[in-house]
This record gives C-alpha cells, structure tokens and sequence, in this order.
C-alpha cells in the first residue's frame, strides 16, 4: 500500500485530515485552518502553508548542519557492511609480485 | 610530429632484462649504433609463419628450433582457467619449445640450456625463468612548451600541440595587493572560481525563493509545481563564510553598500565592463580596501588553510556553467596565472568512473594515494625506460633536428585495482584536507562521508565501477599466444586525471626549498581542457611559483609467468637399417627427475602397452640436419594488469610581473646663467608596440628581464613586448657617466638621480619632469633615462646623450650629441693579422732577372764592375716601381688592393 498525500486550502475552522480508501493506495487529505496557516507563516515565513515546504526546510536545514559535520553529535554509529571486503587475492592469480629489473639504457641520436 | 612522442618500455623488454626468455626467442629491444648516434631498436619476435605450424628459424638464440602454442587458437580447452575465485580473467595455456639438435648436444645440455648451468666447461644463462613479469609498455603524447612552440621555423607547421602557463595582469590595485602580501597564506587569497560560484548559486537559490514565496500567496498549485524545482544547492559553510567575509557580503545585506558602489563603476568603466550588472561584480568589492575591514575568523582561516591544499575538480564541475561563468569575468581580477594545453581524450574506463557517478570519490582517493596519505596504499616508483622523440629549432628559426633520446625514467605508480578494492573496503572518508569546487551535491558529500551517512552512495558506485572495469577485461584481453605476449605492441591508455602541483612560499627545512602549498586535481572529463582554461588567482604578485602538472596515465598492461617446466630426455631410438628415424623421449621433471606427462598435444605416442603419457616417439626428421628429439614443455600463465602511472607533462616556475613602461622623450637644455647647469625634460611616451625587451644597466635588471622573458614565453631578441605596463610611470632615473660607454652595463652604479612623480597632493602621476644637472665645464657627460612603474619594473631606455658645457672665454654654450646603443659596439681585432692562404705568386719574369752584360769589361776587377752589371735585360725593368693588384670577389665583389714594390737587393 502507498499514500499519496494530497493538500487542499479550503477553509476550515480546526482543519481536517481525511483518509480515503482507494483500490490500491490512502489518500491523506490535510487542510489547515486560518490560525494554522498564520502560526505556519509566522514559524516560517512566505506565506507558506505546503506541509512539504516545513518538511524540505526542515531537511535542508538539517543537511546545512550536517554539511559542517564537526558540530553534528553521533547519536548512532552504523554498523559495518555484513558484505565480505575484497582481498588482494580476489583481483590477481599471482602470489608474487614482479621480478625486479636491472637494466639501465641511455641513448641519443639526432638526424637532419 | 605534433607533439613530443614517448615510448614508455618496461625494464623486461631489454635484452639482458631478468626476462631471458624474450632475449632468446625475439620481442625485445636493444641499443643500435650508428653514425648519428644509438638509438633502440626492437628485435621481433620470429615464431609465426601463420599457418600454426613450426616456425622457422633463425632465432636469436641459436639453440631454439621453434616455439609452438598455436594450438590455444584452435583448441579452446588447452586454455584453462588458473584460479576461478579471481574476478579478473586469468589463465594459461602450454607453450613447447623445440631445440635445435644440431646444436645441443644431449638431454643433459638441453637442460643446461634452460636452467643455466656448466656444460662442457661453458658456462650458460638460463633462458627459461618462472618468475612473475608484467608489461605496461605503452605509447603517449606530450605537448611542447609554449616557449619551445615559438622557437620553431616560422613557415613550418611541425608543432601544434603546446603547454602554456604564464600569467595575466589585468590592472593594478595597490590594496588588493598590499592585503594578500599580508597573509600568511596563499590558500587565504579569494579564488576566482569560488567567488563566481558563490555569486550564481545564491542568485539562483534566491530566485527561486522569491518565485516561490510569490506563488505560495498566488497559486499553491503553482507553488508545488515550484517545490519541485528547487535548486539543490549546498555550498560548504567554511566556503560560505570565506566568500561572504564572514556573512559581511551577503545578498540580504546588501552586497554593494553605497561607498563601493562609485568604485566598482570606475572599475567596471576601466575594464570596459559596462555591460555588466553591478550585482555580477560580487567579486569588485574584493579588490577593495573593504576586505581589510572584514577579516576572517579565525576558524575560517584555519579550515580554508586546510581543505584547500587540495582542491579537486570533478566529472561535472568542468562542464557546468558556474566554471565557464568564472572562466569569463576572470579579467575582474587584477591578476592571476593562466594554464592551457588539450588534455588527452579520455575512453572506457572513465566512462565507467563518471557513469557510475564515482569520480569525486575516485578523485580524493587518487589525491589521497598520490599524496601518501593513505598507510595502505601508497605508489611505488616504478622504473621504465622511456624514448622520446621530439624536434629542435636551430638558433635562427630556419631549420630543425629530430632527436630520439632514450633513458631510464621513474614514474609513481600505482596497482589501478587495488585502488579500487581498497575504496570498496575503506569508504568512510581518512582526510578532510580538500575541496570539491563546486555545490556539495550527494557524491560529493558521500567523498566526504566520515560517518558512514553516505556508505551506499559510496558503495555502490565502487562496485558499478569495479564490475565494469573487470567486464571490459573479460571482453578486451586477448592475449592467446606467445606472439601476442611478445610482439612489442604497445598497451591501450587512457588518461583518467590530471594534478597541478603549486610550489612557492617562504623556503624551509635544511635545503631551503619552497614547498607544496596546494594541489589542483582535475578528472579528465570530456569538457576539461578541450579549449578552455584554468586560473588560479591564489597568488602573490612578484613572487615564484613553480607549477608542475601531472598525467594520471592508466596504462592496461599483462601480467604473466612461466610455469610447469618439463623437458624431454631420449630414452630409445626407432632404427631402419642401422640409421636412427626416431628418437623415443620421456618428459620428466628437471626438478625431481620423475617422468611427467607432457603438456602440449604430442606428434605421436609411443606404441608400446608399456608406454606411459610421460612417452613419445620424436616426429620425423624434418630437415637434413634438425630433428625434434629435444622439447621442452610448459604453462604461460596470464592475466590482465591495469597500473595507473603519474606521467610528468610540464613544470614551469614563473611569477607574476607588470609589464615595460614606455620609452620617454628627451629635450635637452642649458641654463643661461653661470651655474653650469644643463637639464633635460624628459616625456613619458606612448606606448609602441614594436619594441624589443629593452637593453639591461644592472644585474638585478638581468633576473627581471629573465623572469620577464620566462614567465611570458618570449624568446630574446625575437618577439616584441606587446603588452603595455599596467601600473602607471612612477620614477624616473637617471645614469650619468663621465667617460664614453662601451655598453649599457657601465651605467649600472652609476644612477644619479630618481625622479618621483607622483604627486604629493592628487596621489595622481605626472608624466613629465626635469632632471638639471651641474656639471664641469668642457667635459663630457654621457645621460641615460628610463621609466619605473608602480611595481618597480624599468622601462625602454632613452639614447645616450653626449652632453658638454663649453666655456669659451666666460662664454658658455652647450653641445647635445646623440648616441645610440648599438653606436657603442666598437670593433674588437682579436685577430688583427690573418694568414693568407696560397693562391697566386707575383713572380718577375725571366727577362727582368736576367744579367745584362752590355756595360761589363770583364777584363777589368770584377769588383770595379759590379755597378756595370744590370738585373733586367727588358728595356723596361720593375726595380724600385711601384705596382696594384686588385683582387675582387666574384661572389660578393668585395675588393682587396695589394701595393707592392720590387725592390733588388744585394747579398
């Protein structure tokens, strides 16, 4: 099951939320009342109302922080990847490496 | 010849490399000489006749008959996998090799042959060896410098691939330049592309906020389709703080305050700027005293200091708009040095790095490997011989050399796979000292990625990489024979970055050597280089730079060994008629001794039930005096081998200068009164564009006129200075000497006076002063006058004025007389006499040199007789007359008068 959220400016007193049952998702309908909408303006200015405009400046405020990483507290420490790391022996069938070479060569020619 | 071509040849390819297999059979090169010189010369390889069958000699060695492993094209199976847990192909097929029995002697000398021993009391080198061996050989291109492009013949077109870096001076702004003097730190100078950048992702960032601002009262359904058009911009905070002056100069605030507005309209009217919105000039308000007022914080400078040491420019920041947006209001700077030469077109191998968006993490770690960061994965240097074949100009521009020079070269490299495997094994980020220039988009946050908040970015564009890189082998390893292995081809390359290394600052450590200050890495994305240009206006005017620019060289070579060693050892004969037809041979192991079966398909099996597979009957004679009854079998084993190498391509030290101030006009004059005072106006000039670098007085005006030559690519005495001074005329000097010049040098020390024009009151400049002087009478004084600019750089000489103040009797007058430069080489006769070669002798004839006797009375003393006695029968004698022989070139009708005089003695 999916939800696709959709928004409407009508007017109400408290706001509403709906949920409607579609064959094979919810649609979530949220519309906000007047001194919703004003608090909202107030919070974050413009005007704005879209639920998704809090959500993306909510985010992108977070990823500002995140951009200057010394000041972020690790709360949670992801754990190491269960994939297996490749080894040296996993890209190449020699044991050892090449032979050394001794060999020292300098010529010069100049023609016409 | 468009560019400089190596030949990049591993070691193992020379005759008397540790490979002796190769010396043996062919696909080596050694040293020919000859009269012009040595130069290599590659031995093939001599197997294939191409028809698969027994190749003919002769080979190099002469023990060798024939080297077989023609069957791995007809019979796939012989071509067996070495280790299917590896990713990359790998595997190996037999290889026989027939001796030449006409040479060995027996079993016994076959296996001295190949395993090196005594023999007979002579002592052999092995020519079979099992160790491992690689071949990354490849050919590549290098431009010319910019310099050495100017140097070729004029009329020809041989050069056209060249490398330039110099610098561009734009104007001078004396409190830009004194506030960069000041820092500590070249990195902490505003940077061109940054400021640019800054400029257009917050225009675009607060365009789009206002259109959606505006469409959230209008229409919400207009503001949801804006939503989703929301510039995803993020730009690095300590940037932000460092391009705002610390939020000084942002949008919001306003970031041309009144008192800059006037100034940054004066500079966009000087730079002919006018099209050009005030609000573009973001980066004018830089150039300002105002920057002094804004210091950065201290943790700003400490986290530029750091991150930009190396700044790295990705797959797609070359091709965006914000770079070539920079690239075109890079004049608004007062200076800055400039790089052009055509990067190398990249292929396969880069595609898959940028398709599977891991070039900026496949850029930190290049620039984490090269910089010895990383414990674990550091470049070894590897040795190579490289040949290079360029062209020379000779001294006149009118005819040019080819030289072929070959040496051993060291280049850093590193095992290209490894890379990989280590950053599929290690993505979370070790170092924080750089930079992606550029918005900090999710590759470049995940490059970034300390914590593991972007292991999957980081992970899965590995893998894509690394999964496309071994499919490319699987499809493009071809190696299926001996040939192919030893038939000196050259590898494919690719050349997947670049690095400009920056050298300067203030010398350290016990060498006093300038220091690695930063580092510019560059992907090799279809857009870099291809016509345009890099800047870097990080730096300080006047002082030395050395840059030194790197290729990152993939070159996809092989990896391969011989292995499995088994010789053949004659165990009975086949006779027909007491004449021996076949030889019956046993494989065994010269290690062990023990009868091992053979690896190559054999010509025929011993018929006997108790015949083993380790038996076979030798093939039939297949000459008079070869047979078949010495082989040795054994596995080629190999596998593809990428190695990324650091190619040098250009290195220049050069710093940024002013240009020459005019040349001035010279009026002399006298001052009628008894202070012997004679004075000269003196006039800067317009600026004249046909000009040479003007002559040098001292040896400090030698360092400049070489740095100035240098740092534009200006050969001496053959290229005009066509750029005019930037800063305005500032002094005048002055050099008086009280004896004839020989040259310009005997001035140096000898400055009398330095005019100052500026003016005390406007700050402005004058171009025009009077330089008196008091003088002894009847004496002459020699005057030489020339400009300084603002930036301290001396200008074209004026002539040499021969100046006198002659008191006649109480009267005085003065005489001027001009001399040029070149009125002051005098001829020096190192050689006053030179020896004629023999032509012709003037010798008088027989008639003039014989006796006259007519006079003579032989009856007499002789010695009262001599004055009878006449030289010259002739009527008309030569004695004592004078004669011209006129001698005249018939090539260029030069005369020679020779006077000369017959003149007889007595002896």
């Amino acid at each position: 099951m999916t939800i696709n959220p959709t928004y409407t400016d009508a007017p109400s007193a408290l706001g509403t939320v709906e949920y409607e049952d579609a064959s094979a998702s919810t649609i979530v309908k949220i519309s906000y009342s007047a001194a919703e909408r004003k608090a909202l303006s107030d919070r974050f200015g413009g005007g704005g109302t879209h639920p998704r405009v809090i959500v993306v400046k909510a985010l992108k405020s977070l990823f500002e922080d995140l951009s200057s990483i010394t000041a972020i507290e690790i709360d949670y420490i992801f754990k190491k990847s269960p994939s297996q790391p490749f080894e040296k022996d996993d890209l190449s069938s020699f044991d050892e490496d090449e032979a050394e070479q001794h060999v020292t060569i300098s010529t010069t020619m100049e023609k016409g | 010849m468009s560019s400089k071509e190596l030949k990049i040849i591993d070691l193992n390819l020379f005759s008397g490399s540790g490979e002796p297999f190769r010396t043996a059979v062919g696909g080596y090169y050694d040293i020919l000489s000859a009269s012009d010189g040595e130069v290599l010369i590659s031995t093939p390889y001599y197997n294939r006749r191409g028809d698969g069958e027994l190749g003919e000699p002769p080979y190099v060695y002469p023990f060798i008959a024939a080297v077989k492993d023609s069957m791995i094209k007809i019979d796939e199976d012989v071509k067996k996998t070495i280790d299917d847990e590896v990713l990359i192909p790998n595997y190996r097929f037999p290889i026989r090799l027939e001796g030449n029995s006409e040479y060995v002697r027996d079993s016994n000398h076959w296996k001295t042959i190949l395993l090196g021993g005594t023999f007979g009391h002579i002592d052999y080198d092995a020519i079979y060896s099992d160790s491992v061996f690689d071949n990354h050989s490849f050919d590549y291109s290098l431009p010319y410098s910019q310099k050495e492009y100017n140097s070729m013949p004029e009329e020809t077109e041989i050069v056209s691939d060249a490398i330039q870096i110099t610098y561009e001076y734009n104007y001078y702004h004396d409190k830009y330049q004194k506030y960069i003097d000041e820092l500590d730190s070249e990195l902490l100078i505003p940077n061109l592309y940054l400021l640019k950048m800054y400029q257009i992702y917050a225009d675009e960032m607060e365009s789009w906020q206002a259109g959606y601002a505006a469409a959230l009262e209008s229409s919400p359904s207009l503001a949801s389709a804006i939503l989703n058009q929301m510039p995803d911009i993020t730009i690095d905070k300590d940037i932000e703080n460092f391009v705002t002056l610390e939020g000084t100069y942002t949008k919001e605030n306003g970031y041309l305050p009144g008192n800059l507005l006037d100034e940054v309209n004066v500079l966009k009217h000087k730079l002919r700027l006018d099209h050009v919105d005030e609000k573009d000039l973001l980066l004018s308000q830089y150039l300002t005293s105002s920057i002094i007022l804004n210091p950065l914080s201290a943790s700003t400078i400490s986290n530029i200091k750091n991150k930009f040491q190396n700044i790295i420019f990705d797959d797609d920041v070359t091709g965006e708009d914000v770079y070539q947006a920079a690239s075109d209001e890079k004049d608004i700077f007062p200076f800055y040095i400039k790089f052009n030469f055509t990067a190398q077109e990249n292929s396969s191998i880069a595609s898959y790095i940028e398709d599977n968006d891991y070039d900026s993490k496949f850029m930190k770690l290049l620039k984490e490997t090269f910089n010895e960061d990383l414990e674990d994965l550091t470049p070894e240097d590897t040795e190579f011989v490289t040949e290079t074949t360029f062209i020379s100009a000779s001294s006149d521009r009118t005819t040019y050399s080819e030289h072929i020079n070959a040496e051993n070269s060291e280049y850093r490299t590193v095992d290209f796979l490894d890379m990989l495997l280590y950053s599929k094994n290690n993505i979370f980020s070790e170092t924080d000292d750089c930079y992606f220039m550029g918005n900090l988009d999710e590759k470049r946050l995940a490059a970034l990625d300390d914590i593991g908040y972007y292991r999957y970015v980081n992970s899965i564009g590995n893998l894509k990489a690394i999964t496309k890189v071994i499919n490319s082998l699987d499809t493009d390893f071809d190696i299926e024979s001996l040939a192919d292995l030893y038939n000196l081809r050259t590898n494919t390359n690719e050349t997947l970055a670049y690095r400009i290394e920056k050298i300067g600052g203030i010398p350290s450590g016990d060498s006093k050597t300038q220091n690695v200050l930063q580092n510019f890495w560059f992907f090799n994305s279809d857009d870099f280089m291809q016509g345009s240009e890099f800047y870097d206006s990080q730096v300080k005017y006047g002082k030395d730079y050395t840059y030194n620019v790197y290729a990152y060289v993939l070159s996809t070579g092989v990896k391969y060994s011989f292995s499995d060693l088994r010789l053949t050892r004659v165990i009975g004969t086949v006779d027909d008629d007491g004449e021996i037809e076949k030889y019956c041979l046993e494989f065994y192991n010269p290690e062990t001794d023990e009868a091992i079966e053979s690896l190559y398909t054999n010509e025929g099996q011993l018929n006997s039930e108790h015949a083993t597979d380790a038996q076979l009957v030798s093939a039939v004679k297949w000459d008079d005096s070869v047979d078949s009854r010495y082989k040795a079998d054994f596995y080629l084993n190999c596998e593809p081998s990428l190695k990324l190498l650091e190619i040098p391509v250009f290195s220049k030290t050069l710093k940024v200068m002013d240009h020459i101030p005019n040349q001035v006009n010279i009026s002399p004059y006298q001052y009628m009164d008894m202070s012997q005072k004679l004075g000269f106006t003196v006039n800067y000039e317009i600026f004249n564009e046909y000009l040479n670098y003007p002559s040098t007085i001292s040896s400090n005006d030698d360092t400049i006129k070489n740095d100035y030559l240098n740092a534009n690519d200006i050969i001496e005495d053959e290229g005009y200075i066509d750029n005019v001074s930037v800063s305005r005329q500032r002094y005048f000097e002055v050099y008086r000497l009280d004896k004839k010049p020989t040259s310009i040098g005997d001035f140096d020390k000898n400055l009398i006076k330095t005019i100052d024009l500026r003016d005390p009151v406007t700050l402005e400049n004058f171009s025009t002063a009077q330089a008196d002087d008091k003088i002894i009478t009847n004496k002459k004084y020699y005057y030489l006058f020339r400009t300084l600019n603002e930036q301290g750089m001396p200008g074209h000489l004026s002539e040499i004025y021969e100046s006198q103040l002659i008191n006649d009797g109480g009267y005085l007058y003065s005489i001027f007389n001009i001399i040029f430069e070149s009125d002051l080489e005098e001829d020096i006769f190192v050689n006053p006499a030179r020896a004629f070669k023999k032509i012709f002798e003037l010798k008088p004839n027989l008639s003039q040199m014989a006796f006259k006797y007519d006079d003579v009375d032989f009856d007499s003393i002789a010695l009262t007789q001599l004055e009878n006695l006449v030289v010259g029968s002739s009527d008309d004698t030569i004695w004592n007359k004078q004669f011209k022989v006129r001698l005249t070139s018939k090539k260029t009708g030069k005369k020679i008068d020779l006077n000369f005089t017959y003149k007889l003695l007595t002896e």
